[in-house]
């Protein structure tokens, strides 16, 4: 599971614009896509977005261990 | 927050953490580019400087001539069409200003350079087109980067991303056969039928000695509204064939995925537990068995289909919504109660466009229609829609 993810900083400006009224940071919101328990205050249709989103049937399709590799050392490519 | 907004949002977490673009469509969302020739347009500086470049060959145009480049690199009034490969729309616009400010000396490498932008032009505004490939948008049609969507709308982020070491024009014609590699999206393949007819067109009206500066008529203006319409109407709706478009779309609300809970001899009804449903009553809809990325090709007969009116959507005490269905298809075959279905709008059928087209091109002639005479049109009101006033409230 990868939970400490590299993420660029306008991606975590991102995740607070959409998630951050629900008080998630980017480690929750990749934890929660991963099928980690999320926190009652997050609506399950959020939550079925998030891990939708984060894994298409393709890639269940293709990878059967379901959750992505983690990057290696993903930089700032934006 | 909409659940759209979380799974888009997800798509661009997964690629920032793999490091790699997360794939939005099954399908590539645009055809092979033909005798493709790619356009940088500089205007940094004081005058604006195009370079152009083919597979085989590049050239540099300044200013005034900028649009010799074109010309040098092969753009002709030919028998069948190019693609041309910009960055964005942004740039396929400017390159149109250009063009109508280019010197009009008939026969002249900026004339036939300058007739061809103007036809690239207008048939960026038809989505789907084979004759323009804006790079950017394009891209992002079929990859999610870990990113923000502003940063997605530089092409340095797709090289970057995609792994692309060359630059100017020719990296947008590497970019360009990294997102046209693939199947293209099903019913794409008459885009480039009516480009093709389009082109034709053009030539034989340049051949008759039409100026293509002279602005259009009423008529013209009115024909070229609606082809741009059905392009966009044509393409959303070719768009909900890629499994990957139809999952999101889910979550958008445009696709609904439920349970039947009832079958009458005409009617249906569908239980969600979607939270949200853009699907109109009183509209058109078809469906099929399974979830929303099950969606069948069009001539795929293993999953049962149906097509249906949608009456009426409620929202029931336990939160779900239910959706009749009216005027169901018999050929629905072995769909029955517990089944899971999902349900779109019904597809749109070019060949419907095009005879609709061709009576509204009679009605635009008749005696007494506005268009016809000089007059200004009466103006009119009537009742609009709620979730169109809601819609234009949110743009």
């Amino acid at each position: 599971m990868s939970t400490h993810p590299h993420t660029p900083e306008d991606l975590v400006d991102l995740v607070d614009q959409v998630l951050g009224g629900l008080g998630l940071d980017v480690r929750d919101a990749v934890r929660i896509a991963d099928g980690h328990p999320a926190p009652d205050s997050v609506d399950s249709y959020v939550v079925a977005a998030l891990r939708a989103g984060w894994c298409p049937p393709r890639h269940r399709d293709d990878d059967p261990a379901v959750a992505p590799e983690p990057a290696s050392a993903p930089q700032d490519r934006s | 927050m909409s659940a759209v907004d979380a799974f888009d949002l997800a798509q661009r977490l997964r690629a920032a953490t793999t490091g790699s673009p997360t794939p939005r469509a099954v399908f590539t969302p645009c055809l092979t580019p033909i005798d493709p020739v790619a356009v940088v347009l500089d205007r940094d500086a004081g005058e604006p400087v195009l370079h152009a470049a083919t597979p085989t060959a590049a050239a540099t145009g300044r200013g005034h001539h900028a649009l010799a480049a074109l010309y040098a690199v092969g753009v002709r009034l030919d028998d069948t069409h190019r693609t041309l490969v910009v960055p964005d729309l942004a740039t396929l616009a400017a390159l149109g200003m250009l063009a109508r400010e280019a010197p009009g000396t008939r026969g002249g490498a900026h004339t036939e350079a300058a007739a061809v932008v103007a036809w690239w032009d207008q048939r960026g505004d038809h989505p789907g087109t084979s004759a323009v490939l804006p790079v950017t948008d394009t891209c992002a049609l079929r990859w999610a980067l870990g990113t923000t969507r502003r940063a997605e709308q530089h092409v340095q982020t797709w090289r970057t991303w995609l792994d692309v070491s060359s630059t100017g024009p020719q990296a947008l014609l590497d970019l360009a056969d990294r997102v046209a590699e693939g199947d293209p999206l099903p019913g794409l393949q008459d885009a480039y039928d009516t480009d093709a007819r389009s082109w034709s067109r053009f030539r034989d009206d340049l051949d008759g000695g039409r100026d293509w500066r002279r602005p259009d008529s009423r008529t013209q203006a009115a024909f070229g509204l609606t082809t741009r319409s059905d392009a966009t109407q044509l393409f959303e709706s070719l768009r909900l064939r890629d499994p990957l478009v139809a999952l999101r779309e889910s979550y958008a609300g445009n696709v609904v995925t439920g349970r039947v809970a009832a079958i009458g001899k005409h009617t249906m009804l569908v239980e969600s537990t979607q939270p949200v449903c853009r699907l109109r009553p009183g509209s058109d809809v078809q469906g099929w068995r399974g979830d929303a990325v099950a969606v069948p090709g069009a001539n795929d007969n293993r999953i049962p289909k149906l097509t249906a009116a949608l009456r009426e959507v409620t929202v029931s005490a336990g939160r779900a919504l239910a959706l009749e269905l009216g005027e169901i298809s018999r050929h629905h075959g072995t769909i029955t109660v517990g089944d899971m279905v999902t349900l779109r709008g019904r597809a749109v059928d070019p060949y419907q466009q095009q005879r609709a087209r061709g009576f509204r091109g009679l009605h635009y002639r008749t005696a007494g229609n506005w268009m016809a005479t000089r007059n200004a049109p009466r103006g009119g009101r009537r009742p609009v829609p709620l979730d169109v006033v809601i819609q234009a409230a949110d743009d």
